[in-house]
């Protein structure tokens, strides 16, 4: 059925774009300061929360379901609480580790992970259970007709993929072609030269954790509004699928992140359509899919192939 | 910072002359056990090309290191126009000192013209707001830093190499490279560590040509380079550095003639030396 076809691919999409966006970030860091940033699924979650506060809190009642104010106050939000969280994550829990031994950043980062999905649970009013979020002012569908039936593309659905992929081409703009784009990427293949050109280190780190915290947030509050609902453990789950995402395109490109993100959205979709076991096995089927580039293109698909430093 | 105590045995080193530039005090680095640098003092003037010659592990590198900030000297002090500079190599950059180094650190993923322009980063102002929506602002800096940038490149004659990964570019033009990544950043003082190794002869010379083409626009520049010809046909003054020590400073023509730095550097009769200078620059 070719319906169906087509509508596994637009749901692989969806997915895709929303890791995309999560896995910039892992690939960001990981560019900058070779950690594996594991709170980052966090810092996605933490973002879906500062969308639901924001309208359930602070937006005034008659506004509410005008999508066209709220939608964009709550983007704004969750990307901002998202930021704040990451700037005092690298604050006070990775740059004291700067220098210390790889390993004890990367624990650092699994307890800072817990840390900040109980600290949700414990002060989010409600957040020992899913919440609803709000949706209904972005709900619909567009049923795109094709021979033999109708292809659904939630509104939301196409949201997610127009916002990941403007953001991505800003973000690849910024990092090619500004100044503070250029440090980074200097910083990111030799920090001591870069400190000798006149970059701040540190204002790089912070600005790398700003901007994937930034996209991580976006990507929360989209996730909300899709699902209709946001759950503390949703940071883990989507975490997973980005980091691997970032890892299949080559940890630290950044149209590796994003040929990842889709890359891991589409074996979802069309594994749990059209392989033995269905949607139980696609986690499955995308650690497969991980392995085999793993073993076969070690560097992934945009990797550069590990570099001597002096 | 203490103040600077010569010793009564050392060579008195003459008074910094000059001391307009850029002068060091009394510089002593320690690592540990080991003293690389011992009471070095000296005096760059502006318009001015030193050299600094010494055996290997001499200190000369160590010495370079504590000029740009990645060293914080055990004792003594670095000062630029009278001002001493910050212990933090991006602020002394900013203060106007730039350098290239033994091994090149070029950014080996970053066009030519892209390691130019991170050489500008100290002389350009983006706010985050114009950078994200590129606002006028925003695009008056980055043409004014690229056009600067093609300035620089044909100065060194890289123009053709400007879209080319550096880590792709021959030998000779990298260190090329390197220099106009550190003119970049609109240096009053240059330091220049060892330019010419590993380049043929004809290198050798426009190298040289390209170091006086810097002093004529106004950069003092400060060379460390094992070809001794090298140095004495280009520099005003020259430093030989032996053991963490200024050993001798004067003239090319004093220190090329002075029996110390014969023995000290080459630990040979001077006949010798040109014969082992040939015999390096054959097999190097």
């Amino acid at each position: 059925m070719l319906s169906t076809l087509l509508s596994q691919i637009v749901n692989g999409l969806v997915t895709g774009a929303l890791i995309g966006l999560i896995a910039l970030g892992y690939t960001m860091v990981y560019g900058i300061i070779q950690l594996i940033n594991f709170a980052h699924g966090e810092i996605f979650m933490i973002g879906s929360y500062g969308g639901l506060a924001m309208f359930t809190y602070l937006l005034p009642t008659a506004i509410q379901n005008q999508w066209y104010f709220a939608l964009p106050l709550l983007l704004i939000a969750g990307a901002a609480v998202s930021v704040g969280v990451a700037v005092l994550m690298e604050r006070f829990a990775y740059r004291p580790l700067r220098n210390a031994p790889r390993l004890a950043p990367l624990i650092t980062a699994l307890g800072v992970s817990v840390a900040l999905q109980e600290a949700v649970r414990v002060f989010y009013p409600g957040a020992t259970a899913a919440l609803p979020f709000p949706k209904a002012f972005v709900e619909g569908t567009w049923e795109i007709p094709v021979p033999g039936g109708t292809v659904p593309l939630r509104w939301t659905g196409l949201l997610i993929i127009v916002v990941a992929l403007v953001l991505t081409f800003a973000l690849n703009t910024f990092v090619n072609n500004s100044r503070m784009g250029r440090a980074m990427r200097a910083t990111s293949q030799d920090r001591d030269v870069a400190r000798l050109m006149g970059i701040d280190p540190d204002r790089v780190i912070v600005l790398t954790f700003v901007l994937g915290a930034a996209l991580a947030g976006v990507a929360g509050v989209l996730n909300g509004v899709d699902l209709g609902f946001t759950n503390i453990d949703l940071g883990f789950q989507n975490g997973i699928f980005a980091f691997t995402a970032a890892v299949l395109g080559g940890i630290g490109s950044i149209k590796g992140a994003v040929a990842g993100g889709f890359a891991i959205g589409l074996v979802k979709a069309l594994g749990g359509q059209y392989l033995p076991g269905g949607t139980a096995y696609d986690y499955v089927w995308i650690f497969v899919v991980l392995i085999a580039v793993l073993v076969f293109r070690p560097q992934g698909f945009f990797g550069e192939t590990e570099r001597v430093r002096a | 910072m203490s103040a600077k105590h010569a010793m009564p045995e050392a060579p008195a080193p003459r008074t910094p002359s000059g001391a307009g530039l850029l002068t060091a005090s009394g510089v002593t680095m320690q690592f540990g056990g080991l003293r690389a640098l011992n009471d070095v003092s000296f005096g760059l003037s502006e318009g001015e090309i030193i050299g600094l010659i010494g055996p290997n592990g001499a200190g000369k590198t160590t010495f370079f290191n504590c000029l740009t900030g990645l060293y914080a000297p055990t004792s003594g002090s670095v000062a630029l126009r009278g001002t001493p500079l910050p212990q933090d190599p991006a602020k002394v950059t900013d203060r106007g000192i730039a350098r290239t180094f033994q091994n090149i650190r070029l950014f080996p993923s970053m066009t030519a013209e892209e390691n130019v322009l991170v050489g500008r980063h100290v002389r350009m102002k983006q706010g985050p707001l114009s950078s994200l929506l590129h606002g006028p602002g925003f695009k008056r800096s980055e043409a004014e830093a690229r056009s600067r940038t093609a300035e620089l490149l044909e100065f060194v004659g890289l123009t053709r190499f400007s879209g080319e990964l550096a880590r792709n570019l021959p030998y000779g033009d990298q260190r090329r490279l390197e220099i106009a990544r550190a003119l970049a950043t609109e240096p009053s003082v240059l330091l220049l560590d060892e330019p010419t190794a590993g380049m043929n002869a004809q290198e050798t010379e426009a190298t040289r040509q390209l170091i006086f083409g810097i002093r004529d626009l106004g950069t003092s520049v400060v060379v460390i380079e094992h070809d001794t010809k090298f140095i004495f046909t280009l520099c005003d003054r020259v430093l030989v550095l032996v053991q963490g020590e200024l050993l001798v400073e004067g003239s090319p023509d004093e220190v090329r003639g002075d029996p110390r730095v014969v023995e000290a550097y080459l630990g040979a009769p001077p006949d010798e030396v040109e014969h082992q200078i040939h015999a390096a620059e054959e097999n190097p």
